[in-house]
């Protein structure tokens, strides 16, 4: 989540010497993250990174909260000027109230509270409202819509306001919406709702909200409204965040509700925004609001000895400093309600130490200790880098293409992101690099070594390593021989077919059965003492090589090797190397063999 | 005699490399195979030798006979059919056909050579795998936004009782739990690099990416340990002049979690336009959740551990300064692209 604070509107809240970058710095190293910093007139912004589990960061006075026990640990006396959590209700609150009927499913808000505020008048907000608004990037448009949008950035709880006349029958129903029941929001948007949301219907039937997003259009506050319903409430996170993403409707306050704010935060907000509509609409508030909560009161402590947390910290801090690190962010024998949902595990006092006292005043050390013996099959690396690195310098170039496709017989995603990518492969292949790279260069030679997944009648796919190598060359024997030289290298035979294609030739081979039995073992012959005799024979070929050369070897032990050496239609040039290891071959030995040859 | 024999040989092959004319070369054929040459002559010394030195000494001064001569014959018929020309060393050379590695799998050999120099264990886990180690098993409730059908691919296949549904993995943390299921007892040390998947697609996001994640386990290992190998991982990849930082963060399966930044490559951390006032985001890091560690079924009261996840392509664009303006150009395997690495 991002937020940005100004600088002033910060210091509202903190009393400190910190300069802007001293501030930045601290709070990037030992809370949320300073990621930016602009001038926006004579004021500066910072713009801050909270992460999901800290959305009591997630307005001015959180972060003002952080700072102020972050920054007396770099050497800047700092305090918070005020508390707006720790306030005085002007308001009395009750479960019922006449101005207002409800009906609330209590598993979907755990706290539903709301004020009737009577002859309001809407007006163009103030000059330093629309300030304040525009300096985090929101523009002003009345003094009551404003004060929702002005809280929320200040204490992090949304408020939301209805016409109060609009709503039939004073009745609020809040319930899940039932599939395809619609509603326009504020914004002009109709949702078609996928069900489960949470709404308010009111005494017509009709959906006035669509709580924790939006409101509806058809209750929102205009030029005209004279009586504004105050509404303040904490629902269920997961039914906002479902609602939010499925209508792709990301607002604000969707984003904090998903969170799970505490129902703590929910009178004081409420409070503050009375002061606000007496001072800028004129209105009268209730003096009693409606207060339903569907939650057990809060109290909650975590434990964790100063040994075990200076055993994670690696250092040795002494039980005084931790003490007095915790208190500093309001822990003491108690999780403040702030921290709620976040701190539960003596872990996670570890963490709040940690931070606070700066990962940066840690050292760094590399563990010694015992090292695991029992590799993993782990000579596969070995042997597809090795793989991989012959290739190359035989002139392929590496691939690396999506393993999800539009067809394939494999398996099939429930939630693709583009037809494009919508099977997981089964083989790998190049006939879409080969047709986008066509004429961009005078040859491709191109491999790739990646998963394929073979999916099984229950239970994971198999994962099987493939190679596949690929050329535009269409000379099958230089293909081939790429291959039989892989054979070579890896001490490894093994069957492989070639693919033609008209563009391309290509072989697939799964490595997976070939890598567990490749090795640089070589058998050693020893050398034969006695020179070899060279002889080149032209054959005319009737039958298949292969064959040929097989009849040949049959002929005598004497011929060790024979090499084809040119070859011109069905005309062979032969050289045939005949070798013996106990004797210096003479010309007798050879003339049988020559007779033999030339009659084959 | 071998020995002078074997001099012979060097001698000779010597002058007919360096001859520079054909009266040269054909003085140089008399004096070593004429009638009355240097070979003839020492062959007049056989009688000498003992009998069983002479089959030996026979051999080799066959072989030396016919070495010379090779060596000779072409040179000489080069000269007659005018082949052989002035050289000009000016010309281009030759090159041996030359491939290229695709970028992802250079930065994946660099980063696991620097991990088994000290000692971790490179691992291969499913790409596609069940929820229970995507997620459940990594302290990740069924409400975590990571496990909706917005944010991870899920395969449609029935679901297993237990394990939950089948899922491409969105990180490569599966592994940790599945190293300690291998294992069965610490210590680990383990770097898991795989391909993941995500549902993104921008400049900055690929469906599919790779991962490497690293995990220790043992007695007594604190975050001191953390920062210690993260420090050795940033100067050996990065360079001397590259510096880390730990900053807060939160993760599920970790507590406490960091973010580590390393100092922009361009402004060296003074900030600058592409950086966050100095800093580059590494990826995520922490120490493992004891949740983990029972999932596991390791005790979590005798043995602590840290992990780390993060990407491939990040980190090793971060190291080159490769300005790289969309990362999908990394998967859209266009040859002049590929060509450049």
């Amino acid at each position: 989540m991002q937020i940005l604070i100004p600088d002033s509107w910060l210091r509202e809240y903190l009393q400190t010497d910190a300069k802007l970058k001293e501030i930045q710095k601290a709070l990037s190293l030992c809370g949320p993250s300073v990621e930016r910093m602009h001038k926006s007139g004579d004021d500066f912004i910072y713009d801050i990174e909270v992460t999901t589990n800290r959305v009591d960061c997630m307005s001015v006075y959180g972060i003002a909260r952080e700072a102020a026990a972050i920054l007396p640990r770099f050497n800047h006396p700092t305090k918070l000027l005020s508390d707006p959590f720790d306030t005085k209700l002007s308001f009395k609150t009750a479960d019922s109230v006449d101005y207002l009927k409800v009906k609330i499913d209590p598993t979907l808000c755990s706290r539903f509270s709301a004020i009737l505020i009577k002859n309001v008048s809407v007006k163009p907000p103030p000059n330093w409202l629309i300030k304040k608004l525009e300096s985090v990037g929101m523009r002003g448009l009345n003094n009551v819509v404003d004060i929702s949008n002005l809280l929320m950035h200040e204490l992090g709880q949304p408020t939301h306001t209805f016409d109060y006349d609009k709503i039939a029958d004073r009745l609020m129903t809040l319930r899940e919406s039932r599939v395809g029941e619609s509603i326009i929001t504020l914004d002009g948007k109709t949702h078609k709702l996928p069900g489960q949301d949470i709404v308010i219907e009111d005494g017509s039937g009709k959906l006035i909200d669509l709580c924790g997003i939006m409101g509806g259009l058809n209750s929102a506050v205009g030029n005209d409204t004279k009586n504004v319903l105050l509404f303040v409430q904490t629902y269920k996170p997961n039914h906002i965040r479902r609602t939010s993403m499925a209508l792709a409707h990301r607002t604000s306050a969707a984003v904090l509700f998903e969170k799970g704010l505490p129902s703590e935060s929910v009178l004081p907000t409420m409070e503050k925004a009375l002061q606000l509509f007496k001072d800028l609409t004129g209105g009268q508030p209730e003096t009693t609001a409606i207060d339903i909560i569907n939650e057990k009161a809060y109290s909650k402590s975590v434990t964790a000895s100063p040994d075990f947390i200076n055993s994670r910290l690696g250092i040795d801090l002494a039980p005084k400093e931790i003490k007095d690190i915790l208190a500093s962010i309001g822990i003491t024998d108690k999780i403040p309600w702030w921290r709620k949902s976040d701190i539960n595990i003596p872990e996670d006092l570890v963490e709040e130490v940690a931070r606070i006292y700066g990962y940066h005043n840690l050292p760094s050390q590399l563990m010694s200790g015992p090292l695991p013996t029992n590799r993993a099959n782990d000579s596969e690396f070995y042997w597809i880098s090795r793989i991989k690195s012959a290739l190359k310098h035989w002139g392929f170039t590496e691939t690396y293409t999506y393993s999800l496709v539009r067809e394939d017989s494999g398996l099939r995603l429930k939630n693709p992101l583009s037809s494009e990518w919508t099977y997981l492969r089964t083989s790998l292949s190049h006939s879409q690099v080969i047709s986008e790279n066509l004429g961009r260069v005078k040859q491709l030679n191109l491999f790739e070594i990646a998963n394929v997944y073979l999916p099984q009648k229950n239970g994971l796919p198999t994962e099987e390593m493939h190679l596949l190598i690929s050329t535009t060359d269409l000379n099958h024997s230089k293909l081939k021989g790429t291959i039989e030289a892989l054979q070579i290298d890896l001490g490894a035979d093994f069957h492989f077919q070639i693919d033609a294609n008209p563009t391309c030739l290509s072989c697939e081979i799964d490595l997976s059965k070939i890598l567990p039995t490749a090795t640089s073992l070589r058998k050693f012959t020893p050398i034969s003492q006695f020179p070899p005799i060279i002889e080149d024979i032209n054959v005319t070929l009737n039958t298949n090589y292969d064959t040929l050369i097989n009849q040949i070897k049959k002929i005598s032990p004497l011929i060790k090797q024979v090499d084809l050496i040119d070859k011109f239609g069905d005309k062979f040039t032969l050289r045939l190397t005949f070798h013996s290891d106990t004797k210096q071959l003479s010309s007798s030995d050879i003339a049988p063999i020559r007779e033999k040859l030339f009659r084959l | 005699m071998r020995e002078k024999l074997l001099n012979l040989k060097n001698e000779a092959l010597a002058q007919i490399i360096q001859a520079t004319d054909p009266e040269e070369l054909e003085r140089l054929r008399a004096h070593y195979l004429g009638k009355s040459g240097v070979l003839n002559q020492i062959s007049k010394e056989f009688k000498s030798l003992f009998d069983e030195e002479k089959t030996e000494t026979g051999r080799l001064f066959n072989e030396i006979k016919s070495a010379i001569s090779q060596a000779l014959q072409p040179k000489l018929e080069n000269w007659k059919t005018g082949k052989l020309e002035n050289l000009d060393i000016t010309l281009p050379g030759i090159r041996p056909p030359q491939g290229h590695l695709h970028p992802v799998t250079s930065a994946i050999e660099e980063i696991s050579s620097i991990f088994e120099k000290i000692g971790f264990i490179r691992v291969r886990y499913p790409e596609v795998d069940w929820d229970w180690y995507a997620f459940e098993s990594l302290n990740m409730p069924a409400s975590h936004p990571a496990r909706d059908d917005w944010e991870t691919f899920i395969v449609d296949a029935p679901e297993h009782p237990k394990l939950g549904k089948i899922v491409l993995t969105p990180h490569t943390s599966n592994g940790q739990v599945r190293e300690m299921e291998r294992l069965g007892h610490p210590p680990i040390r383990m770097v898991n690099i795989a391909k993941c998947y995500r549902r993104q697609s921008d400049v900055s996001h690929t469906p599919m990416f790779h991962q490497f994640e690293g995990l220790v386990i043992d007695e007594n290992i604190n975050i001191t340990h953390l920062k210690g190998t993260i420090d050795y991982f940033v100067k050996q990849f990065f360079g001397p002049n590259r510096k880390s930082r730990l900053r807060p963060y939160h993760f599920q399966f970790t507590e406490p979690s960091f973010e580590v930044d390393v100092t922009c490559d361009i402004c060296l951390g003074k900030g600058c336009k592409l950086c966050k006032e100095g800093w580059l985001e590494l990826g995520g890091a922490g120490m493992v959740h004891p949740n983990v560690l029972k999932a596991g079924k390791i005790d979590s009261e005798k043995y602590t551990g840290f992990a780390f996840g993060w990407g491939v392509e990040r980190t090793y664009m971060m190291k080159s300064g490769l300005k790289i303006p969309d990362l999908r150009l990394l998967y859209s395997n266009d040859i002049r692209f590929l060509n450049q690495f």
